[in-house]
């Protein structure tokens, strides 16, 4: 008897979950996101794409766009030319154009997606550039048909080759909310194949907007100043010796940093040592033969004189623009706790003294004992 | 002869058992808003006035341990009597009766509600009070030790729950953290309160210390369970800053459930719905443990060994209870009006017939048919 009545029991708390049932075969899982500001300034135009799963579907993906004035509202609109019901957790990415990001229906959509209780916290945040980013969305690269995974795929490459740092949607939220650093977005434009490519960094200031820029190149000087660099090859022109403007590329192999802060007349001096660990790719140098230590030790004086004017440019170039992506504030704070309260750290990070000093380490120097033999 | 070997087997709680009814007595919905409320008073020292809140309930439950093995064959009902009188005890006990009740209500109301903003958006609050309470009745009307063997149950389920915590670790930073102790004393002792209600449940020796196989190390495994507990909120509180940011974490209702979304495995691709999942164990383990207490302590009181009727009547109680707020400010009011007056209450309680036990000299140990 007693049997039975446990299955009973067991049975009814089992069944409750039906209320919240949902049927595979009704969602329409949507896989990525575009948002565009529409010329009203207020409201938005927001594209989703997901996958047809009828067989005799005219395409792969269905695309689908309203304009709205907020999230709900937007699936809401949507929900009106969908059969299925609109599904966001497996949102993979979540395009903005630029003009979008330097707006404050940038910030207004990233917050009302993180009150949206099925939004995947883990999808990818992404700006376009030069295009519209419903045209990002719709356009059908070659290698992929579903752009939302072309795209996704992209950006997770991007970040395992050392390109571009990783931005979800739970990372723009917690360096939003995070005292001493401001989120920074990668951002795409479009090739010559209808396909997309990495084109560097968007600077999000302390408003949630987008200021600036950094190129390709800088990315990667940025992912050096964070030491969030995995399996990067840098290229660079150096002068060594009587050689100018001599090509090196090289895998980056380490990044050690030491921060000390400190507070003169109330303002941060922030000192960065970094030590670079490289193996050199390829040069473009006459050597003699690079088994002699102090061709070692020259090149490693030249690289570390170009990079320390590389990653000044950079921090230079974000202090300008009064975002701190490297989260140089969150050093700050951890070392000067009672000076960091009650201050703005965007306009503090704009008037700080940042010192950078480099030290290289070159490990391997290549396969050939002059490259230019 | 072999009936009373049988009695003992059944009726008696074993050490591991007692360890088990302490953590899922503790360990209730209180740690999925702990990061929150310990950051809004603490900031991002709220683990440390978690420790402190752990240290501050093992010295009560030190007092608890006391005057519990002063009368080793008596619950609260009884022994409160003994040391206060009739009248007193028995409002000392309605008041505890009360508090349990309310303990377990909130519990259960507080874990409806987390279910039905994250993932049982359109079930009746109905249904899902109802099923769990079912089962917490038939639960508690069947007696401490099937309570205990359930417990251990629940504490093992508990464990893949205490995994899915370190999925979202790979975007954890130290920095979030520091300076440690930088909110500065005041702050962090201003959070240990909060801290404490988050430990409620550890009381439950009055009740049970009677029924206990081996009462030598009663104290020892209270510590320990203590610890675990302190150990498991202390690191949930560091992995949730590390990851979401201090502030982050102020600006969550849920914190930890914003924490474990972030969390991804191959397996599962909600880590947060399969964590709600099985903390429904959990929170029915608290429920159950405080509605069993409520009815055998209102069974002892009536003088009646009708626990199984009393347990059957008071389930509509335990549904208003869990019903009655109406909106989520109500349930935080219930919450933290039962989390500081239930301390406050203990804590007097505990003190008051400690010293009047040890003033009257009642102590049943030197009794000789003890």
């Amino acid at each position: 008897m007693k049997v039975r009545i446990a299955f009973v029991l067991l049975t009814c708390l089992l069944l409750t979950g039906c209320w919240d049932q949902l049927v595979l075969d009704d969602l329409a899982f949507v896989f990525g996101m575009a948002i565009d500001i529409a010329p009203d300034r207020e409201g938005f135009y927001l594209a989703i794409t997901s996958l047809a799963f009828a067989e005799d579907a005219q395409r792969e993906t269905v695309k689908t766009i309203v304009y709205t004035r907020s999230i709900s509202q937007g699936i809401m609109n949507l929900q009106r030319q969908r059969e299925r019901i609109v599904s966001m957790g497996k949102v993979r990415v979540i395009i903005f154009s630029t003009e979008t990001a330097k707006s404050k229906v940038f910030l207004d959509v990233v917050n009302q997606l993180d009150q949206q209780r099925d939004m995947n916290p883990n999808a990818w945040v992404v700006i376009s550039e030069e295009i519209d980013a419903r045209e990002a969305l719709y356009l059908r690269p070659p290698a992929e048909q579903k752009v939302a995974v072309y795209l996704d795929n992209l950006l997770t490459t991007g970040r395992n080759t050392g390109q571009i740092p990783k931005l979800t949607l739970s990372h723009f939220w917690a360096h939003r909310h995070t005292w001493g650093v401001n989120p920074i977005v990668p951002m795409v434009k479009k090739t010559e194949n209808d396909s997309l490519m990495l084109s560097g960094l968007a600077l999000i200031d302390g408003e949630g907007k987008m200021v600036g820029q950094l190129s390709d190149q800088e990315a990667i000087t940025f992912l050096i100043i964070t030491r969030d660099i995995t399996r990067s090859r840098i290229f660079t022109e150096v002068d060594y010796a009587e050689q100018k403007n001599r090509w090196i590329s090289m895998f980056v192999k380490g990044v050690d940093r030491k921060t000390h802060t400190k507070i003169e007349n109330d303002k941060a001096v922030i000192d960065l040592n970094f030590r670079l660990k490289f193996d050199v790719i390829n040069l473009d140098m006459d050597l003699e033969d690079v088994l002699d230590e102090k061709i070692f030790s020259g090149l490693e004086t030249s690289l570390a004189r170009d990079l320390q004017g590389n990653i000044q440019k950079v921090i230079n170039t974000a202090q300008e623009l009064k975002s701190d992506p490297f989260g140089l504030g969150q050093h700050v704070r951890a070392q000067n706790l009672q000076w960091s309260r009650n201050k703005d750290w965007g306009e503090e990070f704009s008037q700080s003294r940042i010192n950078v000093q480099v030290e290289v380490e070159i490990h391997r120097i290549g396969t050939l004992l002059n490259p230019r033999f | 002869m072999r009936k009373i070997k049988n009695v003992k087997r059944f009726y008696g709680i074993t050490d591991s058992q007692l360890f088990s009814l302490l953590i899922c007595a503790m360990l209730g919905a209180g740690i999925t808003t702990l990061p929150r409320t310990t950051a809004q008073q603490a900031g991002r020292d709220g683990w440390l006035s978690i420790i402190i809140g752990g240290v501050v309930v093992w010295l009560i439950t030190g007092l608890i341990y006391l005057l519990c093995r002063r009368f080793p064959n008596k619950t609260l009902p009884q022994f409160s009597m003994k040391i206060l009188g009739k009248p007193l005890g028995i409002l000392v006990t309605c008041i505890y009766i009360g508090y349990a009740l309310f303990l377990g209500g909130n519990a259960l109301r507080i874990f409806l509600d987390l279910a039905k903003t994250w993932n049982l958006l359109w079930t009746p609050s109905w249904a899902f009070l109802l099923s769990i309470l079912v089962v917490v009745v038939y639960t508690a009307r069947l007696g401490a030790s099937t309570l205990a063997r359930l417990s251990e149950l629940i504490v093992i389920v508990t464990i893949p729950a205490l995994l899915l915590f370190l999925l979202p670790l790979n975007e954890f930073q130290i920095l979030h953290l520091r300076p440690v102790g930088g909110e500065g004393i005041m702050a962090i002792a201003r959070g240990a309160p909060e801290a404490a209600f988050a430990y409620l449940g550890f009381e439950i020796l009055v009740i049970f210390f009677p029924l206990l196989v081996n009462r030598q190390k009663v104290f020892r495994i209270y510590t320990l369970a203590l610890a675990t507990v302190t150990a498991l909120y202390a690191v949930n509180n560091i992995f949730i800053y590390g990851v979401l940011g201090v502030e982050q974490t102020t600006l969550q209702v849920w914190p930890l459930i914003n924490y474990l979304r972030i969390g991804t495995s191959p397996m599962f691709e909600r880590v947060d719905n399969i964590f709600l999942f099985i903390w429904t164990a959990q929170v029915f383990g608290v429920t159950a443990i405080q509605y069993f207490i409520a009815t055998f302590a209102f069974a002892t009181l009536t003088g009646k060994s009708r626990h199984d009727l009393w347990a059957l009547l008071f389930a509509p109680v335990l549904y208003i209870i869990a019903r009655f707020p109406k909106r989520f400010s109500d349930i935080i009011r219930v919450s933290d009006i039962v989390g500081l007056w239930g301390t406050v209450f203990l804590v007097s309680m505990t003190v008051l017939m400690l010293l009047v036990a040890m003033i009257r000299g009642l102590d049943e140990r030197k009794e000789p048919n003890a």
